[in-house]
């Protein structure tokens, strides 16, 4: 008994003890920042980049003509300090900032820009993921430039999201123009490159690199702030002098070092909140919750009739009533309150209600109705017969539904879908693959039946041009079509192909608005519901706040270490 | 009365308590309160409701989520009574006819959860009773299928000698090489996915079955090569036995100790080897409970936290484990037992068949 009082009082002791503190720093300036990354950068070739562990590391080293506002999603200048749309809208004249250099101290020129299109963005020997958004109808744009600070783009047709699309990154053509006249571009900038040769403009620039361990990066003297960027002192940006990316094994590593104090910075699923949430004092942090985030989680159906699948299955799919009848089965409250804790909300659609500019709050919201569910399906010929639901010619509705195995909440969503339909007798055998084996069943041999899936959002409406056009990469539900195969698919279509092209904001917004009606009304994309994005953020950082469309960082070089932690 | 007595000093306590165990997941239908799929959406992770005692009856409190963020529930305070041998969900008794009776249970927005509830609030004690069930099915069918073959491979490898024996042996020493879990997934992922969650339990209790026969194949050939140089093994091939009746009349019968034991001390490796390929998740899958899947999803730091009860899988596990390793102790002490005290009665048995085929001959 003494022994286990001891034990106790010990405990209790460790326990006060455990406490961080927080020392004021004499300076805001001149700190750093660490923060924990879950898989190594795989280039520091910003052209080439396309996983989200290096454009996020890339992010901090180069940066492109124009930026998007985290707070309201309105184009600001970067390197262009103004442009002028004329007005065809098909010609826009950018001017450069004065006085921009290089982190080696080249001066950074229009001919930087003019190269990084013509020379890299469009040559087909560039193995560039971001040229497809980077052409009007398939013709590239044509980039001149008249003087050093003068940049002029024409396109072949006016293309509405031209300024948000111009934010993708500028490369020096001092040290880059031999590689790609010998073609050995795409081999430039890899992550075995000394950190010395690769040159950015930035606010950071890499110093040093060590595969499997870390990456630091440190402050680029020669930076440039974007015009109206100002912090609340006086001193260049960026105000912290490094920062440190520790490469850690996975997510609960990440949560556990953030605990230990070794990383201020970190990204937190809704069931990690009742963990942290009694520690903010002890362990000096913020939980900062931006509300639901942009990504968009789905139920999809194969609709493609050449796919590998029983005809009479392909033809429930297609049928709208079918694809209504699942959409109001499901308790979208239920799988807040069960897989996300309660931090989260309901999809309403393919738009993100965060998004002020685009959301049409005129979208039909499905919730949990299933006597209107039992109504569709009956009208459509479908039959109950004991528990078990039967098609009009007596197939038995079972469905194989697929999600990817590394996201733990996708799989909890799929079972919960499994067991909402059950009441309906539909019967859904969940079936969970890793994320390569997935994409090449949907995307390649299209032997699915039911998808559960997630797809990152875009501000601009155009950017769901690659999931809703009938010809689009990725139409999962009915991928490869030469044409439009429903009258609905036709209007879609019509509507970004207008979209694209028209300059007006509110005849535009109407455009998207028509589009967001047509889909949740087809439903062939089930949306189900998005958890809230919280970040945990150490007390000794300032300049984090959330923003509703970006992260919590509305821009890096804000960032100032204000205190000094203090380890027990 | 004496016959239970004689069954506990033969299987012991832990003999006793496994067979209970195993008649009560065989009735998991009727001892569970619920199906194992049973969801309650509004419970997740529900603490345990017991029966309590109010006014003279059993009633179970109602509970109602008021904080989704840490899961917290408080008691609505009004409470339905807790009913025995009711009519509740419908369930289908061993897959073969339907029944809704239940030991206990209590009417809808009240749950019992004897030992708490899942993410989807189905009760962890439903499906505990579900899930060894499975894990008992299981390793009863992998081991009789790998004994059969080790079995017989020793046998045949022992009495035969020579070339028959370096290959079998050779081939079980590659199979004993080959790592077991890269050969189980490589297994796994070779079943086509469709296949619903039972026929990929089979198909993953077969190959741990080809994987676990190999160690026993080489001790009983070890056996067997010691037991053919025997004077009554001598004397049977004297007679001009057949190796068949040899093997099964002289060989096996001496051995069968050895087997009954190693039987019981292998079982955990089954069970061990279902839950772990479960927990990575390529053995039963969802709704279908096993040790394995209920204990997998009680690994992160959150439900750790949030819900310890989760855990109790894996409690179920070790109990198991060690209540089988007990099992094989006392199997063992008997056959000493029997070795060193009835000695003379087989060697009697032995010395009247010698006597009875020299009458023969």
């Amino acid at each position: 008994m003494l022994l286990l009082a001891s034990l106790v009082a010990s405990c209790a002791r460790k326990d006060s003890q455990g406490a961080f503190r927080v020392l004021p720093r004499s300076s805001p300036l001149g700190g750093a920042m660490t923060f924990d990354l879950v898989s190594d950068p795989k280039t520091f070739n910003p052209a080439l980049a396309s996983e989200t562990t290096s454009t996020q590391v890339l992010g901090y080293l180069f940066r492109g003509l124009t930026r998007v506002s985290p707070y309201d999603g309105i184009v600001k200048g970067d390197l262009a300090s103004r442009w002028s749309v004329d007005r065809s809208g098909r010609r826009v004249v950018f001017t450069l900032r004065r006085g921009l250099r290089w982190s080696d101290g080249v001066p950074l020129t229009a001919a930087d820009v003019v190269f990084t299109f013509n020379r890299i963005y469009y040559n087909p020997a560039v193995a560039s993921p971001v040229r497809d958004v980077l052409t009007v109808g398939g013709k590239p744009f044509r980039v001149t430039a008249p003087d050093p600070r003068t940049v002029v783009f024409e396109t072949a047709r006016p293309f509405a999201p031209l300024l948000e699309e111009l934010g993708v990154e500028i490369l020096p053509a001092h040290l880059l123009s031999a590689a790609v006249s010998q073609g050995r571009f795409n081999t430039v900038w890899s992550v075995r490159t000394p950190p010395e040769k690769i040159v950015g403009d930035g606010p950071f620039r890499l110093e040093r690199y060590l595969p499997g361990q870390e990456i630091v990066l440190s402050k680029n003297p020669l930076y440039t702030p974007p015009k109206g960027l100002s912090g609340p002192y006086a001193a260049p940006l960026p105000y912290l002098d490094r920062l440190t990316l520790r490469i850690v094994p996975n997510q609960n590593s990440t949560l556990l070092r953030f605990l230990g104090g070794k990383s201020d910075l970190v990204s937190v699923s809704p069931a990690q909140v009742p963990v942290l949430s009694d520690k903010t004092g002890e362990k000096a942090f913020r939980l900062l919750v931006r509300g639901p985030s942009q990504a968009e989680t789905f139920l999809t159906f194969n609709e493609n009739p050449r796919a590998p699948v029983p005809k009479w299955k392909i033809a429930w799919f297609q049928n709208r009533n079918f694809r209504q009848a699942v959409a109001w089965a499901i308790d979208r409250k239920a799988m807040v309150d069960v897989v996300y804790n309660g931090l989260g909300a309901p999809i309403p659609g393919p738009v993100s209600p965060a998004n002020k500019a685009f959301f049409d709050p005129g979208v039909v919201r499905y919730h949990h109705d299933l006597a209107r569910s039992r109504a569709l399906l009956a009208a459509s010929g479908f039959r109950k017969k004991g528990s078990r639901l039967y098609d009009a010619s007596g197939h038995p509705v079972v469905v194989v539904l697929m999600t990817n195995t590394e996201s733990p909440e996708r799989l909890s969503l799929a079972q919960m879908v499994q067991s909402m339909l059950a009441p309906l007798g539909i019967r859904v055998r969940v079936v969970p693959l890793q994320f390569n084996m997935l994409t090449t069943l949907v995307l390649s041999s299209h032997q699915w039946e039911m998808l559960l899936f997630g797809l990152t959002g875009t501000l601009d409406p155009h950017g769901n041009a690659t999931v809703w056009r009938s010809t689009g990469f990725l139409h999962l539900w009915n991928p490869g079509e030469k044409g439009p195969s429903t009258p609905w698919e036709g209007e879609v279509d019509s509507l970004f192909a207008r979209g694209e092209t028209e300059m007006d904001p509110v005849r535009r917004r109407a455009l998207y608005d028509r589009w967001q009606e047509i889909a949740t009304r087809e439903v062939p994309l089930v949306d189900l519901v998005s958890p809230d994005a919280i970040t945990a953020v150490r007390t000794t950082l300032s300049g984090i706040t959330p923003t509703p469309l970006g992260g919590v960082v509305p821009h890096i070089s804000l960032v100032a270490q204000t205190g000094r932690l203090l380890l027990p | 009365m004496r016959g239970l007595r004689s069954l506990l000093g033969r299987v012991g306590v832990a003999g006793a308590l496994l067979l209970l165990l195993g008649t009560a997941s065989l009735f998991a239908e009727f001892l569970a309160p619920y199906r194992y799929d049973s969801v309650r959406f509004d419970l997740p992770y529900a603490p345990a409701v017991w029966p309590r005692l109010e006014h003279g009856r059993l009633v179970v409190p109602v509970l109602r989520m008021v904080d989704p963020v840490h899961r917290r529930y408080a008691e609505t305070g009004s409470v339905l009574p807790l009913r025995l041998f009711c009519r509740g969900e419908s369930v289908r008794m061993w897959g073969l006819f339907r029944s809704s009776r239940h030991l206990f249970c209590t009417p809808a927005p009240a749950r019992v959860l004897l030992l708490g509830a899942d993410l989807f609030g189905r009760d962890l004690f439903s499906r505990l009773l579900y899930g060894m069930r499975v894990s008992f099915l299981l390793s009863f069918l992998g081991v009789m299928i790998s004994f059969t073959i080790g079995t017989l491979v020793g046998l045949v490898a022992g009495y035969a000698g020579g070339w028959t024996d370096r290959i079998l042996m050779r081939t079980a020493e590659v199979v004993m090489a080959v790592p077991a879990l890269y050969l189980l997934m490589g297994l796994r992922s070779i079943v086509p996915y469709g296949l619903s969650g039972l026929s990929v339990a089979l198909v993953i209790t077969g190959s741990l079955s080809l994987v676990g026969w190999a160690s026993l194949a080489r001790v009983v050939r070890g056996l067997v090569r010691s037991l053919v140089s025997r004077d009554f093994v001598l004397a049977a091939v004297a007679t001009g036995a057949s190796p068949a009746r040899i093997i099964l009349r002289h060989l096996l019968p001496n051995m069968r100790y050895y087997l009954l034991v190693a039987v019981t001390l292998s079982i955990p490796a089954f069970i061990v080897g279902e839950a772990g390929l479960s927990f990575l998740g390529l053995g039963l899958s969802e709704p279908r409970p096993s040790l394995g899947n209920i204990l997998a999803e009680g690994q992160s730091l959150e439900t750790m936290e949030s819900a310890p009860w989760l855990l109790a899988a894996g409690g179920t596990i070790v109990l198991l484990v060690v209540l089988f390793n007990r099992l094989g102790d006392v199997l063992r002490e008997a056959e000493e037992q029997i070795g060193s005290g009835k000695i003379q009665g087989r060697t009697d048995k032995n010395g009247k068949d010698a006597k009875s085929r020299e009458n023969g001959t």
